[in-house]
């Protein structure tokens, strides 16, 4: 592409983020103005962050070990410079966790790593607020450290909170306040799974947990509400985790890894800018990208000492940030009354949104669940083709489809 | 309406209800006498994640198609049920080799099973199974055994082991140590397709494991690229390497035609020899 023409290009593409208004968004890409870069270190210099309160210095890029299986890749991870590896009592039936301690023990890397593990109680009692929940959620971490074949760990997660109840559960606490004051938990943490945003503020208002895991990605570029929580969190002393920063995990919850509209012109995904554009944010303290063969580890942790954009990098976050913008329903209410069956289109264009790019199970299915089910999702069946015309020629169908996908059980 | 009508509404209305229900429940549940079948739900690639979180990314890797889950209930107990469903017999067998634990709390069911009073895990067919209970109780046990037996039935029809486990001397062999990883063997994108089980002879520990190629010459061009990531330079062909990796430990390496047959870890020289050539010797 000759510059006049990026040039054109990139004014279109400006244009268009404007009709949405995303070009004023903070965080905008390419938006050098809105950056302070790190990297006017020395070339080769790995950039460090804080994390929060607990005064821990780590780089940037850390370890999702969750997929690795070999320890060989622990070490050279290590090696390379990564310093905190993330793995969780659930990961691989118990496994993960031991790996990752017998490459620590082999290596002699303990004392030179900050290890992060979770504890996992989804398939507890139904009914969380009970006294046992404490005893089970102390008896996994004791697994969880029996594997790792430490007697500490640097920070423990209470894993995959969907609402601030469940990690605010006194059982809980009492459990984090034991451990802590036995000598084998540092730092607590938790991983969101819900509305995060809603959370992280309950979070920073407590300052019972010092680290929050939040997921964060290109695909929230818009959504200010939630950026605006991750940085008052990390203003308030909270270290932040960056999690799912490159979309991966192969899920549909990213909304361009399922739907082909809103895809197409990307192409592959280009990871480092991808990572870079989180780390961007500088109240991400590091992220924890998984990987499972050197190449990736080489990739991810390239980003460590730089996070400038390079020309490709740039041009694939014009392109992704563009297809961003023309992904997103601006609520014109075009729709409305286009649907034979009458079916209430404009609430699951909202519903869509909000498990798609926003990712709020909780709330796209109390918006779902708001809808009269004579005009409810389930009553769209049955057409051969989708008669809703939308203005800006937005697969409705396809978006109704994966919103069926989810299976919300709205009878 | 007449009468007639009235009959053929409830029955349209009936048959759409069932539909619906079964729409989204294309596996099955037993029925179990005094446990109701509750919270029935499919999960596939775009949403396994908000089932299992980051977990989700190992049955990712293993051609994972759609997980279907229930959960039984009677009073104040419940169990949980999850099928993974995979592409073939090996990726389910891959992703249960993952995850088995090494001590010995194993059984035969279908392929394999393991478990504790409160859980079975077991593998049938292309599914790996999952049944958990809440509260371990005698109703639970059995409860959880009817519902272990009828998925069995239903989806082991005679699968077994990876067939090149076979190739494999039982002497020395760790037990339930066997394992398929699919891609990434030692982190190198071009090592694939390893089928592992660990050896203990006296105080040595070590891995044997065969990567298993479509060609003889996708088999070289995989030795060739092991060798160029090293910087080894050696002429590739048929017969036995011996490989220094940094980060993996000293490597032999016995390629025989589409199979790379490979041993990594504390192994003595001799006894590692024996066992990569016994190998080649079955596969032949």
């Amino acid at each position: 592409m000759n510059r006049r023409k990026f040039i054109a290009n990139t004014t279109k593409q400006l244009a268009l983020l404007n009709v949405v208004g995303l070009a004023a968004t903070q965080s905008s890409i390419g938006n050098e103005l809105s950056y302070a870069p790190e990297n006017s270190l020395e070339e080769g210099e790995i950039i460090y962050r804080t994390l929060g309160r607990t005064g821990i210095q780590v780089p940037v890029v850390s370890m999702g070990v969750m997929n690795a299986t070999i320890p060989g890749l622990i070490t050279r991870s290590h090696e390379k410079g990564v310093r905190l590896f993330d793995t969780a009592w659930y990961y691989q039936n118990g496994m993960n966790e031991k790996m990752l301690g017998d490459a620590m023990e082999a290596g002699g890397l303990r004392d030179d790593s900050i290890i992060v593990t979770k504890v996992y109680l989804k398939e507890a009692p139904r009914d969380l607020y009970q006294p046992e929940t404490k005893k089970l959620f102390l008896a996994r971490f004791e697994e969880s450290l029996q594997r790792l074949k430490m007697d500490y760990v640097d920070i423990l997660f209470y894993h995959a909170s969907s609402e601030s109840k469940e990690h605010n559960n006194p059982y809980i606490i009492e459990a984090f306040h034991e451990l802590k004051a036995a000598g084998k938990v540092k730092h607590f943490g938790v991983s969101l799974h819900g509305d995060d945003a809603t959370m992280l503020d309950e979070i920073s208002e407590t300052k019972f947990y010092d680290v929050a895991m939040v997921m964060f990605n290109i695909a929230f570029a818009d959504n200010e509400k939630l950026i605006k929580s991750i940085e008052n969190a990390a203003n308030s002393g909270v270290g932040i985790i960056g999690m799912k920063t490159q979309c991966g995990g192969g899920g549909g919850y990213m909304w361009w890894e399922k739907h082909g509209d809103s895809r197409e012109t990307l192409g592959s995904l280009n990871h480092t800018a991808m990572l870079k554009w989180v780390l961007q944010h500088k109240f991400i303290a590091t992220t924890i990208p998984g990987y499972t063969g050197y190449d990736q580890l080489d990739e991810n942790f390239s980003v460590a000492y730089d996070l400038n954009y390079s020309d490709e990098e740039r041009e694939f976050m014009d392109k992704a940030q563009l297809k961003i913008a023309q992904s997103f329903c601006v609520k014109c209410q075009g729709c409305h009354g286009t649907c034979p069956k009458g079916v209430e289109i404009p609430t699951l264009m909202r519903t869509y949104m909000y498990a798609y790019h926003y990712n709020n199970m909780e709330h796209a299915m109390a918006t779902a669940k708001a809808i009269p089910p004579s005009i409810g999702l389930n009553q769209c069946f049955g057409c051969d083709k989708c008669q809703v015309n939308c203005q800006r020629d937005l697969n409705v169908a396809q978006r109704i489809d994966a919103l069926k996908e989810l299976n919300f059980n709205l009878a | 309406m007449n009468r007639f009508h009235f009959l053929m509404f409830v029955l349209i209305f009936a048959l759409n209800v069932n539909a619906k229900a079964s729409e989204n429940d294309t596996v099955l549940f037993p029925r179990i006498d005094n446990w109701e079948i509750t919270n029935r739900r499919v999960f596939k690639t775009d949403n396994l994640y908000y089932a299992i979180n980051g977990a989700a990314e190992l049955f990712l890797k293993y051609n994972f198609e759609a997980m279907y889950k229930a959960e039984y209930a009677a009073d104040s107990n419940y169990i949980s049920v999850e099928l993974y469903q995979h592409k073939t017999n090996t990726d389910a067998f891959g992703v249960y080799s993952i995850e088995r634990p090494e001590e010995d709390k194993y059984f035969k069911i279908g392929v394999q099973g393991h478990g504790e009073a409160d859980y079975i895990y077991f593998l049938a067919g292309r599914y790996y199974i999952k049944i958990r209970a809440l509260l371990v109780t005698s109703e639970s046990k059995e409860a959880m055994a009817q519902i272990a037996q009828n998925f069995e039935e239903e989806f082991n029809q005679g699968a077994t082991f990876p067939e090149i486990f076979e190739a494999f001397p039982k002497e020395n062999k760790v037990l339930f140590s066997e394992k398929y990883v699919g891609q990434n063997i030692l982190g190198y994108t071009f090592l694939k397709n390893s089928f592992e089980v660990n050896y203990q002879i006296g105080e040595f520990l070590f891995t044997v494991f065969v990567l298993v190629n479509n060609s003889n010459s996708e088999a070289s061009q995989m030795l060739y690229s092991y060798f160029k990531y090293l910087k080894m330079e050696e002429e590739i062909g048929e017969g036995m390497y011996v490989v220094d990796d940094k980060y993996n430990g000293t490597i032999r390496v016995l390629k025989y035609g589409n199979y790379l047959i490979c041993c990594r870890g504390d192994a003595p020289e001799e006894q590692s020899k024996e066992i990569l050539n016994s190998i080649k010797k079955s596969l032949e």
